[in-house]
C-alpha cells in the first residue's frame, strides 16, 4: 500500500529551483533512502513533506489524503513525524521531559480541566510519562531519562530526538541526517533502533549522506540530483547505476 | 525542569505569606504604608502576566499598553455608561483581552527582538491616542473624578464602604493577586506550562511535535493582557485619577525589571517579590531625591551579574555555597 | 506655505538622520539594538551645555570634547555591560541593556537635576527662501547629518578599518581567523556609535532644551527610522529618516497632534510586512 504519493512536485526559491516536478512513492512499512549530492534538495523535500515549505507545485498524498499546504502541527497531527539535522531539541530540559514533551498530539485533557487539575489531569499525566518511559526502554535511552538534553553524548542525542518524534506515534518517520557526525559505533548502534522502529510497522524515510547506513538499511533508494530524480531501486542497483556513480557515489566514497 | 506530577501544591507555599497578608492591615493601617503595598500587588499582576509572555518565548515591553486598555474602559464603564464597578472589572478585563486577541493574533507571527520592537510601539500607539483624544478618553488631561467601587455587603462582615479607608482596596488587590496567582501558577505547571516552555525552546521542533504556535502564543498573551486590564481597572477606582503620561514605555520596561530582579523561573513568587521589592524600596528612595531609575536600573544590572536567578534564587544559591564550603 | 512645510520636514528628516546613524552602525556591525543610544545622545546635550555654559569653552571645541567623552562612556559600556552578555542568549543581553538605559537616566536625573537647561546657538539669524524662513542654525544641522552620512560611508567602505568591520559583522568566524579582534571592532563601532549619538545631541542642543529625559525620545525616533529604513543599513537611515521626516512635517502641518502616531503605526507595518525595513539585510534575529 502506498502510504506517500508526491506526484509533481517543484519548489522554487525566487529564481533558484531547488526541486522539479518530482514523483515518488513510497510504500507502507518501507525505508526508503532519499541520497545526492549537497544541494539536491533533500532537505526542502523532507521540510516540504512535514509542512514547514510550501510546495510552489504539485501534491502530496499521505493515506491517500493531501498534505501539500497544511501548516506543519498539522501534518504532526497526522502522522508525519520527522527529526532534524544538528539535534534539535528541547536543551533545556532533561531527556524524559524531552519525549514527554512528543505526546502533546495525545494529550486529551482541557483547559478548564488543567486549570482545576481534575483527576483526569493528574492520569493523563501518570500515562504520559509512562509511556515516555517505555519509549525510552525500547530506544536504550533509560539511563539517562534525567539528564539535561545538552549534556547527552552526541548519539544519544540523536537517539533522543527519534523517541521525541516515536512519541507522536507517527505512521511515517522522516529522518534528517540521523548518522551525521556520529562514530562508527553510535553509527550501527543508530541503525539498529531504525531497523526496530520499522519493526513497529512505521514507514521510514531517511535522508543520509553515510553510504553505509543507506545501503544497510534502506529497501529502496532515490537519488536527487539538482532537484531532480536520477535513479530508483534497490542498494544493489544504485550501487550498479552508472550514472548515479558519477554524479554522487564516486565522490560519497571519497568522503 | 519540573514535570507537572510533582506535587508543587501552591496551596501550602501560599499560606503563610497569605496569613500575613491577610492580617498586615491589622497591624498597621497606615495608608502611606498601605498604598506602597496596594502599588506593589498592582505591578505584581502586570509582572506575572510579563512572566507568562516570557515563558513562551516572548518579550513584550507593551504591558502599560493594555493596562492603560483595562483602566480606561473600566473608568468610562461606570463613570459614562453607569456600571456598576463590580461589574466594569470584569467587562474591563474582557475588553483588554479581547484587544490582545485581536493585536496577538496578527503580530504573533513575529518573533524575538522584532516582536519586542511590536510591543513597544504597541504601548507608544495607545498612550498617545488616550493622549489625543481629547473628547471621550479626556486627551492629555486625562480623566478625572473616577468613582471608587460601590459599596457591597459581605457575609459576617457587614456593608465594606471603599470611601472611608484603603483597607477594602487592600484586601481587594490581594484577592485579584491571589486569583491571578492561582490561575497562572496552574497553568505553568501543566501541559500548558510544558507546551509555552517548547514553543520558547524551539518552535520548529514544537510544531513537529502537532503543537499549533499560533493558537498557544495568542492564549498566553491574551491571558497575561486579560489580568493587565483587571489591575487597570483596580488602578482606575483606586487612584481615581487616570492620566496619560503614566502609561509610558518606561514604565513597560520597570515591569521587565522587577519581573528579573524577582526571578523569572518562578511564575509567581519572583514576579511577586521583585514587584514588591522595587516598588517598596523606590517608594522610601523617590522622596529622598528620584533616585527611583537608579534603583531600577542598577537592580537588574547587579541581579543579572551575580544573581541571575533572581531573589527567588537567593535561598538556593545561598545553599549551594554553604554546602560547598562545608564540603 | 507648502515650501515652509518642505522645509521644515527636510529639516525634521535630516535631524533624524542625525540621531539615527550611530544606532543603525550598532546594530549592523553587532546585530543589537543599544538601547542606551538615547542617553548618549542626551549625555551628549548635557556635556556640551556644562562644556560652554560653565567652562566657558567655544562651542566646537566642546563639541568636539563631548563626542570623545561619550565615545569613552560607549566603550565602558560595551565592554563593562554588553560583552558578558553578547555571546549568551538574547533575552538576558536585552534586559541589562534596558537595564542601562534605566541607570543612566537615573544617574542623569540625579547628577543634573531634571529642570531644561538651555543651549546658546553658535549660529544665529535666519535665511529667506521666498516666503518661507530657514534658521540658520537648522543649516548647520543638515549640513551636519549630510556629514556624518558621507562620513559612515567613507569609513565603513573606504578605509581599513571599515573594512574589518564589515568583515567581522558578515562572519565572524571567518573574520577571526583573519587575525581581526572582535573585540577591539565592537569597542570601536561602539564609540563611533555613541559618538555618533552625542553629535546629535550636541548639534541638537541649541535647538530643543537640554534635560535629562530627551534621551527617550531621541531613542524612540531613531527606533523608528531605523526599523522603517533597515537596521544597519546606512542609506536605510538617511531614506527612512527623510520618509519619517516627511511624513511627520506635513503631519505636523495638516493633522495635528495625531501625526506622532503615525511613525509608530508604520514601525507596526513594516515589521509585519517586510521586518528587515526598506533596505535593511533579510536576516533573522535569534531568539
Amino acid at each position: 500500500m502506498t502510504i506517500l504519493h508526491i506526484i509533481g512536485l517543484s519548489k522554487n526559491f525566487g529564481g533558484l529551483t531547488a526541486l522539479k516536478e518530482l514523483d515518488l512513492e513510497i510504500g507502507s512499512g518501507e525505508i526508503v533512502g532519499i541520497i545526492g549530492p549537497n544541494g539536491a534538495g533533500k532537505t526542502t523535500l523532507l521540510n516540504i513533506i512535514s509542512g514547514i515549505l510550501r510546495p510552489s507545485r504539485g501534491k502530496i498524498l499521505f493515506k491517500n489524503e493531501r498534505i501539500d499546504g497544511l501548516p506543519s502541527h498539522q501534518i504532526a497531527k497526522r502522522g508525519i513525524g520527522r527529526t532534524f539535522q544538528h539535534s534539535v531539541l528541547f536543551h533545556g530540559a532533561t531527556t524524559l521531559w524531552n519525549v514527554e514533551a512528543g505526546f502533546h498530539i495525545q494529550r486529551k485533557v482541557g483547559f478548564c480541566a488543567t486549570l482545576l487539575r481534575s483527576e483526569d489531569c493528574k492520569r493523563e499525566e501518570e500515562r504520559i510519562r509512562t509511556s515516555a518511559e517505555e519509549i525510552m526502554n525500547f530506544m536504550g535511552l533509560k539511563a539517562d531519562k534525567d539528564m539535561l538534553a545538552h549534556n547527552l553524548p552526541f548519539g544519544q542525542q540523536r537517539i533522543l530526538g527519534l523517541c521525541l518524534a516515536l512519541a507522536t506515534k507517527p505512521e511515517l518517520l522522516l529522518l534528517d541526517e540521523p548518522a551525521a557526525g556520529l562514530n562508527s559505533e553510535e553509527t550501527i548502534k543508530i541503525m539498529s533502533k531504525i531497523r526496530a522502529i520499522r519493526d513497529q510497522r512505521i514507514t521510514v524515510i531517511l535522508v543520509e549522506h553515510d553510504m553505509k547506513v543507506v545501503m544497510g538499511l534502506c529497501d529502496r533508494i532515490f537519488v536527487l540530483n539538482y532537484g531532480e530524480r536520477l535513479a530508483e531501486g534497490t542498494p544493489k542497483e544504485i550501487q550498479a547505476n552508472e550514472a548515479v556513480i558519477q554524479a554522487y557515489l564516486g565522490r560519497a566514497e571519497a568522503s | 525542569m519540573k514535570s507537572p506530577t510533582k506535587k508543587d501544591n501552591i496551596n501550602s507555599k501560599l499560606a503563610i505569606p497569605l496569613i500575613v497578608a491577610l492580617l498586615f492591615p491589622l497591624i498597621s493601617s497606615n495608608p502611606y504604608y498601605l498604598n506602597m503595598i496596594i502599588m506593589g500587588e498592582v505591578y505584581a499582576v502586570l509582572t506575572m502576566g510579563w512572566v507568562l509572555i516570557l515563558r513562551m518565548g516572548e518579550f513584550s515591553l507593551g504591558q502599560m499598553g493594555f493596562f492603560a486598555i483595562g483602566a480606561y474602559s473600566s473608568a468610562l464603564l461606570v463613570k459614562e455608561a453607569s456600571f456598576s464597578f463590580w461589574i466594569a472589572m470584569p467587562v474591563a478585563g474582557l475588553i483588554t483581552a479581547i484587544f490582545a486577541f485581536l493585536i496577538g493574533s496578527v503580530t504573533l507571527k513575529i518573533k524575538g527582538l522584532y516582536f519586542a520592537i511590536i510591543t513597544f510601539a504597541l504601548g507608544e500607539i495607545i498612550r498617545l491616542i488616550i493622549t489625543s483624544w481629547p473628547g471621550l478618553l479626556g486627551g492629555f488631561n486625562g480623566i478625572t473624578g473616577i468613582p471608587k467601587p460601590d459599596s457591597i455587603a459581605l457575609p459576617f462582615l457587614g456593608k465594606i464602604d471603599f470611601y472611608t479607608s484603603r483597607i477594602p482596596f487592600y484586601y481587594l488587590i490581594l484577592l485579584i493577586i491571589a486569583i491571578t496567582s492561582i490561575v497562572l501558577w496552574r497553568l505553568d505547571n501543566s501541559k500548558f506550562g510544558r507546551i509555552f516552555r517548547c514553543i520558547a525552546m524551539s518552535d520548529i521542533l514544537a510544531e513537529s511535535v502537532g503543537i499549533d504556535l499560533k493558537r498557544y502564543k495568542v492564549m498566553a498573551f491574551v491571558i497575561a493582557c486579560f489580568f493587565a486590564g483587571i489591575a487597570g481597572s483596580f488602578y482606575a477606582h483606586y487612584n481615581c485619577l487616570l492620566h496619560p503620561d503614566y502609561f509610558t514605555a518606561w514604565q513597560s520596561i520597570l515591569i521587565q525589571i522587577e519581573a528579573t530582579v524577582g526571578g523569572t523561573a518562578s511564575m509567581v513568587f519572583g514576579p511577586i517579590a521583585g514587584a514588591m521589592a522595587l516598588t517598596i524600596i523606590g517608594e522610601f528612595l523617590r522622596s529622598a531625591k528620584n533616585m527611583e531609575p537608579i534603583l531600577y536600573g542598577g537592580a537588574v544590572i547587579l541581579i543579572m551579574f551575580f544573581l541571575p536567578g533572581g531573589i527567588v534564587d537567593l535561598i538556593p544559591r545561598l545553599r549551594l555555597v554553604i554546602k560547598s564550603l562545608k564540603g | 506655505m507648502i515650501i515652509q512645510v518642505t522645509l521644515n520636514s527636510l529639516v525634521l528628516g535630516l535631524t533624524y538622520v542625525l540621531m539615527a546613524s550611530g544606532l543603525t552602525l550598532v546594530f549592523g556591525i553587532m546585530r543589537i539594538v543599544n538601547f542606551t543610544h538615547g542617553q548618549m545622545y542626551m549625555f551628549g546635550a548635557f556635556s556640551l551645555y556644562y562644556l560652554t555654559e560653565l567652562a566657558g569653552l567655544g562651542y566646537f571645541p566642546s563639541f568636539a570634547i563631548s563626542c570623545g567623552l561619550i565615545a569613552i562612556l560607549g566603550v565602558l559600556i560595551e565592554r563593562g555591560l554588553i560583552r558578558p552578555f553578547m555571546k549568551g542568549p538574547s533575552v538576558p543581553l536585552l534586559t541589562v541593556i534596558l537595564g542601562g538605559l534605566v541607570f543612566l537616566e537615573g544617574a542623569a536625573s540625579f547628577l543634573f537635576g531634571e529642570l531644561d537647561r538651555a543651549v546658546q546657538a553658535p549660529f544665529t539669524g535666519i535665511v529667506r527662501l521666498g516666503p518661507a524662513i530657514l534658521p540658520i542654525e537648522r543649516i548647520v544641522v543638515m549640513v551636519t547629518a549630510l556629514a556624518i552620512i558621507i562620513f559612515l560611508y567613507w569609513f565603513i567602505f573606504r578605509t581599513k578599518e571599515g573594512t574589518a568591520i564589515r568583515a567581522v559583522a558578515q562572519e565572524r568566524y571567518a573574520a577571526r581567523l583573519q587575525g581581526i579582534s572582535i573585540d577591539r571592532c565592537s569597542m570601536l563601532v561602539m564609540a563611533i556609535g555613541s559618538a555618533l549619538a552625542a553629535a546629535a545631541g550636541s548639534i541638537l542642543a541649541p535647538i530643543f532644551m537640554v534635560n535629562p529625559y530627551i534621551g527617550g525620545t531621541a531613542l524612540f525616533k531613531a527606533l523608528i527610522i531605523i526599523t522603517l529604513g533597515g537596521m544597519g543599513s546606512i542609506t536605510g537611515c538617511a531614506l527612512g529618516g527623510l520618509i519619517l521626516g516627511f511624513i511627520e512635517g506635513l503631519g505636523y502641518a495638516y493633522l495635528g497632534v495625531w501625526t506622532e502616531i503615525i511613525g509608530f503605526i508604520l514601525v507596526i507595518i513594516i515589521l509585519l510586512i517586510r521586518p528587515q525595513g526598506l533596505l535593511g539585510l533579510p536576516y533573522e534575529i535569534a531568539h
